[in-house]
């Protein structure tokens, strides 16, 4: 698989605080990725270096075989970016929240009348896309949510904890809707501290902790490297394992 | 593609029934309140009245210009006549005087009636308009004098209280624009909609008038809406020029709008403090500017310091043109809330970029 996103020696420094340091991975195209790791690991910070939200104090990314410093402009139309706040209008119908993010990226009339449908379709908001979004349920929100961000069918998506607090059915919809994408072809990043999300629907795992990725892998890698037999441990298990049971206030 | 962007910022303002009630119905319920208030005030200025008042000549001072101020005098129901030069307070009280005024070389002094200060002001208002008009060389009376002509206009036409606090207290709520913003701004603030703009490429200038372009259209909608109900409920008359009228009300408006973003963003995108600072400035602004006294009668208040303030440049303009169809102030209504618009969109922009740069 070739390689769609490549950070080197990514690094932010917050004064004297160093959040992510020396962070060198490769995202290939067409699998989900899973970045896991306690609070303050770095996650956020290198998602938002990753996204141009936050310029690195070091380092380099590299998208789509580009430095995307210098072609950041380009390489933003093949991003879609889910935060964990829902970033969505209460007061804006589901169909006017998709089309203001949609259209962002520089999609207009006809195409952007089709996109806002699909987009809706395809979290099934199709039939409340005439709703104030202030009306929905938490689940709805975070669904429409997704569609703000899929509308201008990225090649790269990246789900910043997309379940946070949503009922099962939601969240077990949202994570089909994310395999649906790849499936389509889209290349995913997800961060989650729910491990069997996590375990369910990435390809890839990286496991940070202080700024620093500790361990990649497939969900069975990561299980070898703390014991021999996979099947006797969880993914959790293995995160406290490599990452300490210190709580981690931040 | 911030058209869509626009438009949708647009529906979700205009969807907010506080912008309604504070653009539409608080201007109104003002107009009430301070033209009920100002009514005495102002009738006196309703040219039922005649005010007397002396003057005296000291110097070489142009008569072709104290005579065409005589015939203005005359025009807006003030009666001048010229007495030797005396005590002011002897010479204001046995010929039963409002004002009098002694016209030196370059200058002119005006003594007040203490018993009589409305119709006192109103003199010196109307030789004030006089001297700025011939200063600016508008009517072609020159300073020096020697070739002078003079071209008569009604300066200060009767305004009564509703017309002239009808038009005032709808141009003072449209400098209150920038709360027509405030849901939009707390709605991106907690919900982080910032970060996803970044994301999408848009750039600072594009998340500027994304929000600068909703804003003024709501807010001048909001306006022309209030200006249309206090003719229809308290027959407040804007004159007989509505384009120009409403040229310059948009204009006001667009700067209002302007200011309050730029304060935002100098203010790190805080709401709260936002409309704390843009409403203690627009206080200012109002006051100085006529929205509360009359510019006219305001006391301790120079001509300089009346200038200093946009809304004052705009409230003469409407005011005049309601009245006589012309005002000298249209131009610097025009010009001031041009700059003030461009300036702080400007910094607003300018601003964003180094927040963008040093957040990142």
């Amino acid at each position: 698989m070739q390689t769609i996103l490549r950070t080197r020696d990514l690094t932010k420094r917050y004064g004297d605080k160093i959040v992510v340091d020396n962070l060198s991975i490769e995202i290939r195209e067409g699998e989900v990725f899973g970045l896991l790791g306690p609070n303050g690991a770095g996650k956020s910070t290198t998602m938002n270096m990753i996204c141009g939200i936050v310029n690195p104090t070091l380092g380099e990314v590299e998208f789509m075989g580009k430095d995307f410093k210098k072609n950041r402009k380009e390489l933003l139309k093949e991003l879609g970016y889910i935060p964990q706040e829902l970033a969505i209008h209460g007061n804006l119908k589901a169909w006017e929240n998709v089309e203001l993010f949609t259209s962002l990226y520089g999609i207009k009339g006809a195409q952007l009348k089709r996109a806002v449908d699909d987009s809706l379709e395809y979290v099934g908001l199709l039939d409340r896309r005439g709703d104030y979004a202030k009306t929905f349920s938490g689940g709805m929100k975070r669904r429409l949510n997704i569609a703000c961000a899929i509308g201008h069918e990225p090649r790269l998506l990246i789900f910043d904890e997309p379940t946070v607090g949503i009922d099962p059915q939601s969240r077990n919809f949202i994570l089909e809707k994310i395999k649906q994408s790849n499936q389509n072809g889209a290349t995913v990043i997800y961060t989650s501290h729910y491990m069997e999300e996590v375990e369910a629907i990435c390809t890839r795992i990286a496991i940070m902790d202080n700024g620093k990725i500790i361990a990649t892998g497939t969900s069975e890698e990561l299980k070898k490297m703390v014991v021999s037999d996979p099947e006797t441990i969880t993914l959790e298990e293995v995160f406290l394992t490599l990452t300490g049971k210190k709580l981690r206030d931040v | 593609m911030i058209r869509y962007l626009i438009k949708n910022n647009f529906k979700l303002m205009s969807r907010s029934f506080y912008n309604v009630l504070l653009l539409i119905i608080m201007p109104l319920v003002l107009i009430a309140v301070l033209s009920s208030a100002f009514e005495s005030l102002l009738a006196k200025y309703d040219g039922d009245q005649q005010i007397k008042a002396g003057y005296s000549a000291e110097g070489d001072v142009s008569r072709e210009i104290i005579d065409a101020l005589v015939s203005v005098a005359e025009e807006n129901s003030m009666s001048f006549t010229e007495y030797p030069l005396s005590d002011p307070a002897n010479l204001i009280r046995e010929n039963e005087l409002s004002a009098y005024i002694v016209f030196g070389n370059d200058t002119y002094t005006v003594y007040r009636n203490s018993d009589e200060k409305e119709a006192a002001k109103a003199v010196e208002y109307m030789v004030g308009t006089f001297y700025d008009t011939a200063a600016a060389g508008a009517l072609g009376v020159q300073e020096d004098a020697s070739a002078v002509t003079v071209r008569q206009a009604d300066y200060i036409e009767p305004v009564d209280s509703k017309d002239y606090y009808g038009i005032v207290e709808v141009i003072y709520f449209g400098w209150c624009a920038i709360v027509c913003g405030a849901a939009l701004f707390m709605n991106e603030k907690k919900y982080r909609i910032r970060k996803k703009f970044i994301v999408s490429g848009l750039s600072e200038s594009g998340m500027y008038f994304a929000k600068l372009v909703p804003i003024a259209m709501v807010a001048i909608l909001g306006s022309i809406i209030s200006a249309a109900a206090s003719h229809i409920l308290f027959k407040v008359n804007w004159g007989d020029k509505p384009l120009l009228s409403l040229v310059i009300l948009t204009l006001s408006v667009t700067a209002a709008s302007a200011f309050g973003l730029m304060i935002h963003n100098l203010f790190g995108e805080n709401v709260v403090v936002t409309i704390i600072v843009v409403f203690v400035i627009v206080w200012f602004n109002g006051y100085f500017g006529g929205a509360f006294e009359t510019y006219m009668f305001q006391e301790g208040v120079s001509l300089e310091l009346h200038r200093l303030w946009p809304i004052y440049h705009t409230n003469r303009a409407l005011v005049e043109i309601s009245t006589t169809g012309q005002s000298l102030y249209t131009g610097s209504a025009l010009i001031y809330n041009a700059a003030l618009a461009a300036g702080c969109s400007l910094v607003a922009v300018i601003s964003g970029m180094i927040r963008r740069k040093v957040k990142a």
